[in-house]
């Protein structure tokens, strides 16, 4: 029960970036302005005491049927609030302004309204019960302090509403004839008072065309009940809903519905991709204008950017803490410390794509990564493939290993660690890259140790930093060798079987064991460990030598340097990459180089 | 105030309820036609109608409405001559997002359970024209839609007058 209830208290009310919340503010403001912009024409005829409905409609119309004898006056009001929260100006009463408005003038006459106008007074609703003004408003630039993520509860309770609308509208279709017999579609595209344009007869008469789009709006919109959810699908139904919606609005009279529908997705657009299109449109914006001197930045002087008068611009020079929330060992706490420290942005990241969105911000900030080796390792192989590598980089440790921090010497605790990546320099250091790639930041070991770890990440949730423990436990007692050849720069250093071979960056693994002690990340070479200990009695010497960092000493353990190293699986073996764990099949080969001081992290050392 | 609710766990328990509240009432409102429903509504309604979240969801379903629809007024001044008066259509580009309101009002405006709109229309119409008028008809409309695919030629419009208002 705890359990479920911690799950659900961290998708419903843990704090996250606001700028999703933000955007529903603008686009409801923006289509409650033109709502209200539209009705004027008509406002005395369906809202006026002398219109065509001039008693206050009787059953089933619900609270907020009041008279609105002055028609004009409450759509002035309702515009005035719709211009505050698209601007963002005292958020909170225009957001609730607006809802309430809406309300009342649709509560006075039913009888004109369509499902879009109740669509844009439910996210009024939802916007209303949202902290929509935390970021890109006026009140965000008044407020002496900086934003802070907000609990999302009312974003998650509209992004259930948008999932139920389609459930509904796909259940209750495929409960009636037309929509099973593809006819649907065909029939809609012939009712003359719906129509915005008149199809072509071998259009609106096609059966084909008619099945198509039938069975097409099944599918979209079932696909949207699940899809709008999962990272891996939401970009491709959202593209899909986006097609269906913008083409019912070209052919049909739906009124306000496919803007509202189409503005109730921000509610599942990742925040780094929300600022990421933001910047991007800021960015062109000068350009449109033509004016490129406009932009501010800091012009080889280090200095603040001067603001241009943007809500978001100030915001491009902040640091950015890149969080990955998928890891579950960075808590919300320590974030807090270290953003209140730097004075930071923090981009969550679900997945890859929120990481591109994140690179993807402007400006030449600091990038924070607060995680351990596996969020560095993630980051770093973004920033090598983007080939970004010379980006202003911090490590604030919130893993459960965090062994390169420990190498680096970067405290544990998260607000000192916050301070040297404040005032901390860069330090050049070596990377490993392989024949396909990808980064090792840390270490690379094949054999026991990646099945240990693999063992270990399974535990980790429960037993912490002891679950490495646990899980070399668990691997040195149910496999003991593996046959590699390992060559180091063209010689062979082993050939046959072993219990563990690695390749050091970083001095440690599993939380602090000292598989390289030697090893500097800074020195332009890489440490080889190569371990023939596979008896019972020599697993357990090396086991104990390796928490002492005496293995080197031992004669069935191999230590070189190099800058290149290839290893070739003889049986099939399991490879720990800084966490990542691969395979290496009987008979492949890969090859890792060195490419010395390839990137550079703050700290407060400048290193060897 | 409202970050010091969200973190308190009593908060967040109120929050969750107010969350599963909302939830179920949308549910119960928007279940397929039928006896489970009609029982839940009226409760649900106690939730969704003062927070104006009643809506039903089944867009053109369970199956798109089979024919067109159509209204107009045919107005009969006091020197004889008849005028016809027809909703608001077309115009400038933005004109569809304010057609449809005079659509909806249409599709109900020629139903029976909207008899209530029948005279304040027909007054409405009287006004609208300069002179004097003597009578107002309403004239609704429908044409049959076919089913796609099919060869047959599509039925005429029909109209019918449903409502007579004479003014003095």
């Amino acid at each position: 029960m705890t359990r479920i209830w911690r799950g659900w208290a961290d998708w419903a009310f843990r704090p996250v970036d606001p700028a999703p919340m933000a955007a529903l503010r603008i686009a409801v403001g923006v289509l409650a302005l033109g709502w209200t912009l539209s009705l004027l024409p008509d406002a005395a005829t369906f809202l006026g005491d002398e219109g065509v409905s001039p008693e206050l409609p009787v059953g089933g119309g619900g609270a907020w049927v009041l008279p609105t004898s002055a028609p004009y006056a409450v759509l002035a009001l309702l515009g005035v609030a719709a211009v505050a929260l698209v601007a963002g100006l005292a958020t909170r009463v225009a957001s609730v302004a607006v809802f309430l408005l809406l309300l009342v003038v649709q509560r006075r006459d039913p009888f004109v309204l369509n499902s879009g106008d109740l669509l844009l007074r439910h996210l009024a609703f939802f916007v209303a019960l949202m902290p929509a003004g935390e970021v890109w408003s006026l009140d965000a630039r008044r407020r002496s302090r900086p934003p802070r993520d907000r609990a999302p509860w009312a974003l998650r309770l509209l992004q259930l509403q948008v999932s139920a609308i389609y459930l509904f509208a796909v259940w209750a279709k495929v409960r009636g004839t037309t929509w099973n017999d593809g006819t649907a579609v065909g029939i809609a595209w012939q009712l003359e008072d719906l129509q915005r344009i008149a199809l072509p007869a071998a259009v609106r008469d096609s059966l084909t065309l008619s099945a198509l789009a039938s069975y097409g709006t099944l599918a979209v919109e079932a696909a949207l009940v699940v899809g709008l959810w999962l990272p891996r699908l939401r970009w491709a139904v959202m593209a899909a809903g986006v097609g269906l919606h913008l083409g019912i609005d070209a052919t049909m009279l739906v009124g306000w519905f496919s803007a509202a529908i189409l503005a109730s997705y921000l509610a599942f657009v990742p925040a780094p991709a929300l600022r990421s299109a933001l910047a991007h449109g800021a960015r062109m914006a000068p350009r449109a204008r033509g004016s490129r001197g406009s932009r501010s930045g800091p012009e080889g002087n280090g200095t603040r950017p001067t603001r241009v008068g943007l809500p978001w611009q100030p915001e491009r020079m902040r640091p950015l803490l890149l969080v990955n929330s998928a890891a579950g060992s960075a808590d919300d706490e320590a974030i807090e410390v270290v953003r209140g420290v730097l004075d930071a942005e923090v981009a969550r990241c679900e997945g890859p794509e929120d990481l591109e969105a994140a690179l993807d911000r402007p400006g030449d900030r600091l990038l924070v990564i607060c995680g351990g080796d596996g969020s560095l390792h993630t980051i770093v192989q973004a920033l090598h493939t983007r080939g970004q590598l010379a980006r202003d980089l911090a490590l604030v440790p919130l893993g459960t290993g965090n062994d390169f921090a420990r190498t680096l010497e970067i405290d544990l605790d998260p607000r000192a660690a916050a301070l040297a990546a404040r005032d901390g320099q860069p330090r050049r250091l070596d990377l490993l890259v392989d024949d396909q790639g990808q980064v090792v930041v840390n270490v690379l070991h094949a054999g026991v140790g990646a099945v240990a770890a693999d063992r270990a990440e399974k535990l980790k949730g429960r037993l912490g930093i002891a679950a490495y423990v646990v899980g070399a436990v668990q691997a040195g007692i149910s496999r003991a060798r593996w046959r590699l050849l390992v060559e180091v720069d063209g010689t062979v250093l082993h050939d046959g079987p072993v219990l563990q071979a690695g390749i050091a960056n970083g001095r440690t693994i599993g939380g602090g064991t000292p598989f390289a002690p030697e090893a500097d990340p800074s020195d332009g070479l890489l440490d080889v460990v190569v371990s023939v200990a596979t008896g019972p009695l020599a697993r357990l010497g090396y086991a104990a030598a390796l928490r002492q960092g005496s293995q080197a000493e031992r004669s069935d353990v191999g230590a070189t340097r190099g800058t290149t190293v290839t290893i070739t699986a003889r049986s099939t073996t399991e490879l720990n990459a800084d966490g990542e764990l691969s395979t290496l099949k009987r008979g492949q080969s890969r090859t890792w180089r060195l490419e010395p001081g390839a990137w550079s992290l703050r700290t407060t050392s400048s290193g060897a | 105030m409202q970050e010091r609710i969200e973190r308190s766990r009593a908060g967040q328990v109120v929050l969750t309820l107010l969350m599963v509240l909302i939830a179920a009432a949308v549910i119960a409102w928007n279940l397929p036609a039928g006896a489970p429903r009609d029982r839940l509504r009226p409760t649900a309604g106690h939730v969704l109608l003062p927070v104006g979240l009643d809506q039903d969801w089944s867009l053109f379903a369970p199956d798109p409405r089979s024919f067109s629809v159509g209204a107009y007024a045919r107005v009969f001044m006091a020197n004889g001559e008849v005028r016809l008066w027809t909703p608001p259509r077309g115009g400038p580009i933005l004109a569809p997002y304010r057609d449809y309101r005079w659509q909806k009002y249409v599709e109900r405006l020629r139903a029976d359970e909207y008899a209530g709109l029948w005279e304040p229309t027909a007054r409405w119409v009287a006004r609208q024209q300069e002179g004097s008028v003597r009578r107002v008809e309403l004239v609704r409309t429908f044409r049959l839609a076919i089913r796609p695919g099919d060869t047959d030629v599509r039925p005429a419009r029909q109209s019918f007058t449903f409502f007579t208002l004479d003014l003095p």
